[in-house]
């Protein structure tokens, strides 16, 4: 073993880790490198009475995306706990889902997006500062978040993982052939007035996992503001010459519950979400409301019903059903009313755990658009594990909104692969 | 000379009246006192479990086991809780299980990924899925109730110069893994020595040993398992490192937010 453990007094520090390479070649015409990283993960753990600290940083090196040579510290903090309640300070990821691979409850920390889905899920959720408490008894428990730190999402616009610009389509969907002008993100600044906070009652009844959710915190993902400037032309009046756009972070009150229940050899699982005002963007119908930023305010709804079952005693079959819906909905609205996904994972465990394939489909059945991924873990030895994999986009190039959008990348097909060293 | 005859005898006296009363035991009793022998109020133990493959190529798991029995409160027979704690790999990966005493009754079953930092729901009726790679199902790890079983004393046989009791234990349901269970138990510490599992077409599955038992507060325990999958040629090895029974364990160790946690308060 070579991870180390030092004790100081009562207290223990652990050093543990891994060392791995990532590399990800297009499977089609240019045949370039979509990612060549290098990472050095170092975990530290420390252990006392009722104290535990945690602190992981990476060490980073990509030679595809430019000046990424980089220490970040992902997650650092403290835990203080009791028979009845637990503190957890500093930087970390909270998770509040119960969906595989799509954000419905687990929103609560922002999303790095600037390699799609390439990295892991724990990677592609930020860690973010803030304080979590929870009150716990039994299997019941009240987490309640203060979250200080606003972190947007990290997405691209350009690139070999640049999202469609959804604002560059609505301007150009109004008609408006004008210059577009975009502005740096307005971020809002740390405050007492900007904490963002949430609620989270877990409980256990009936043989259910039930959690009932509240939010109140800033879109993550930027809204795009549209200022239209204008000159008034003599006959014609008021004539657009150009678009401001800016990036905001609006405030959203989210509710939200999930439940997970076993019946025989399945497992049903299930979350909604529902905000009273999300901002869309849309065509307006006339000047009069080019004003409006181009953004109209809806409520939002999203659900999941997905079931776990085990087909083998080495194959598992997840599948997920997931719709989201534009309520009190108004045909100028770019977002379609009704979006559709859905999800099929088959996990095998092979020659005692070694030998772990895996196929995971995502379909977007609005958008006719699909990520699908097939993977094999080989786990060599204890310390060493070779991953292959490929993935496969494809559908509408244009798809713009929803959360994923897979046919923007349909040309970024990629196989890849991991060598993970853990020590 | 008459000091070392009562010296002699008592033991014999003694031997051959639990010989008489021993005698009349049935299967069924039989593994009622094993089971019982493993009743204790909590347990405490870390382990270390060696995987073999065909090929000799070892792999190793450090696993940190918490257990509860409640007695039929609420309906709950024990709770338990497992960390791993190595290799770094599923560092951290947890198992709530909370199984009740209604044989009707499905184990609930939390498992906690640390790479996902999710608690996902184990199907209950998963109990013929190997244990992280182990040579155990959930089901040999857990508590088996013993009228999941009908128990028939096949007589006594001697394993490793060992006399011990040779019972046939076949399942009441019809989806258990196996076809029936034969236990080698060592009377008076009722302690298995060995057991075999055979599959539905009768075939011997694997085969279990104990070995090096000792005596920690007041109850027998075989410091090593051993269990040899014929049907898959590997092994598992688990050596016990630490156990400690009927210590104070607080109901709150038995939930999901330790499990979350990963450390025990």
């Amino acid at each position: 073993m070579l991870c180390g453990i030092i004790r100081l007094g009562y207290a223990e520090v652990q050093f543990h880790g891994y060392v791995m390479n990532h590399s990800a070649i297009r499977d089609q015409s240019p045949y370039d490198a979509l990612l060549l990283r290098n990472r050095l993960r170092l975990n530290s753990e420390l252990t006392g009475d009722n104290v535990y600290a945690y602190a992981s940083v990476d060490f980073l090196n990509d030679a595809v995306v430019g000046d990424s040579t980089a220490l970040n510290l992902r997650e650092a903090y403290l835990d203080v706990y009791s028979s009845w309640v637990d503190f957890r300070v500093g930087k970390q990821q909270v998770v509040w889902g119960k969906a595989d691979g799509y954000f419905i409850n687990d929103i609560v920390n922002p999303l790095d997006l600037s390699l799609f889905l390439l990295q892991d899920f724990d990677d592609i959720r930020m860690a973010t500062t803030m304080l979590n408490t929870k009150i716990h008894h039994g299997n019941n428990s009240l987490e309640v978040l203060v979250i200080p730190e606003f972190k947007p999402m990290k997405i691209n616009y350009s690139g070999n993982w640049g999202f469609n610009r959804p604002d560059s389509f609505n301007i150009a969907a109004a008609n408006l052939n004008i210059p577009i002008v975009y502005n740096t993100d307005e971020l809002p600044k740390s405050s007492l007035r900007n904490l963002e906070y949430g609620l989270k009652l877990n409980t256990f009844l009936l043989g259910t996992d039930i959690s009932l959710i509240y939010l109140k915190a800033r879109e993550d993902k930027p809204v795009m503001q549209k200022e239209i400037e204008f000159i008034t032309m003599p006959v014609v009046g008021l004539v657009p010459t150009g678009v401001q756009v800016t990036p905001t972070h609006p405030w959203f009150t989210f509710y939200g519950l999930n439940f997970s229940r076993p019946f025989g050899a399945f497992v049903f699982r299930g979350e909604g979400g529902y905000y009273p005002k999300r901002y869309f963007d849309f065509i307006p119908p006339d000047f009069s409301q080019l004003n409006s930023g181009l953004l109209k305010e809806k409520p939002f709804l999203q659900g999941m019903l997905g079931m776990d079952y085990q087909l083998t005693s080495q194959i598992d079959l997840s599948v997920q059903g997931i719709q989201e819906r534009v309520l009190d909905y108004e045909e100028a609205i770019m977002t379609d009313e009704v979006n559709t996904i859905s999800s099929l994972m088959l996990r095998g465990s092979f020659a005692n755990d070694t030998v772990l394939p895996l196929w995971l489909m995502l379909y977007d059945i609005t958008n006719k658009s699909y990520q699908s991924r097939v993977s094999l873990d080989w786990k060599y030895s204890d310390s060493f594990t070779i991953t292959v994999g490929t993935d496969i986009l494809g559908g509408d190039k244009e798809t713009t909104y929803g959360q994923f959008n897979f046919g923007q990348f349909d040309k970024n097909d990629n196989l890849y692969l991991k060598l993970v060293f853990g020590f | 000379m008459k000091r070392l005859i009562s010296m002699l005898m008592i033991p014999l006296v003694v031997g051959l009246f639990s010989s008489i009363s021993l005698a009349q035991l049935t299967g069924r009793d039989i593994m009622e006192k094993v089971s019982e022998r493993g009743n204790v109020k909590t347990e405490f133990g870390k382990s270390k479990m060696t995987l073999i493959n065909n090929k000799g190529k070892i792999r190793e798991r450090e696993v940190i086991r918490y257990q509860k029995s409640y007695n039929g409160k609420d309906g709950i027979d024990t709770k338990a809780l497992i960390f791993f704690e190595y290799p770094a790999d599923i560092r951290g990966t947890g198992l709530l299980l909370w199984s009740y005493q209604a044989t009707d009754k499905d184990d609930d079953r939390w498992l906690y990924l640390p790479a996902l930092k999710k608690i996902r729901r184990i199907a209950g009726e998963s109990k013929n899925e190997y244990f992280m790679g182990t040579d155990f199902t959930y089901d040999d790890m857990g508590d088996r109730n013993i009228d999941e079983d009908t128990h028939k004393l096949l007589g006594r046989e001697k394993i490793d110069g060992v006399e011990c009791y040779k019972v046939e234990s076949v399942p009441v349901g019809k989806d258990d893994q196996y076809a029936k269970k034969i236990t080698w138990v060592i009377p008076e510490k009722w302690v298995f020595q060995k057991v075999e599992f055979y599959d539905k077409n009768g075939k011997l599955q694997k085969v279990l040993t104990a070995s090096d038992v000792r005596e920690v507060n007041g109850i027998w325990t075989p410091f090593v398992l051993f269990m040899d999958n014929l049907s898959k040629t590997h092994q598992t090895r688990i050596e016990i490192q630490e156990v400690k029974y009927n210590g104070e364990l607080n109901d709150q160790i038995f939930t999901q937010t330790t499990l979350q946690r990963g450390n025990v308060q």
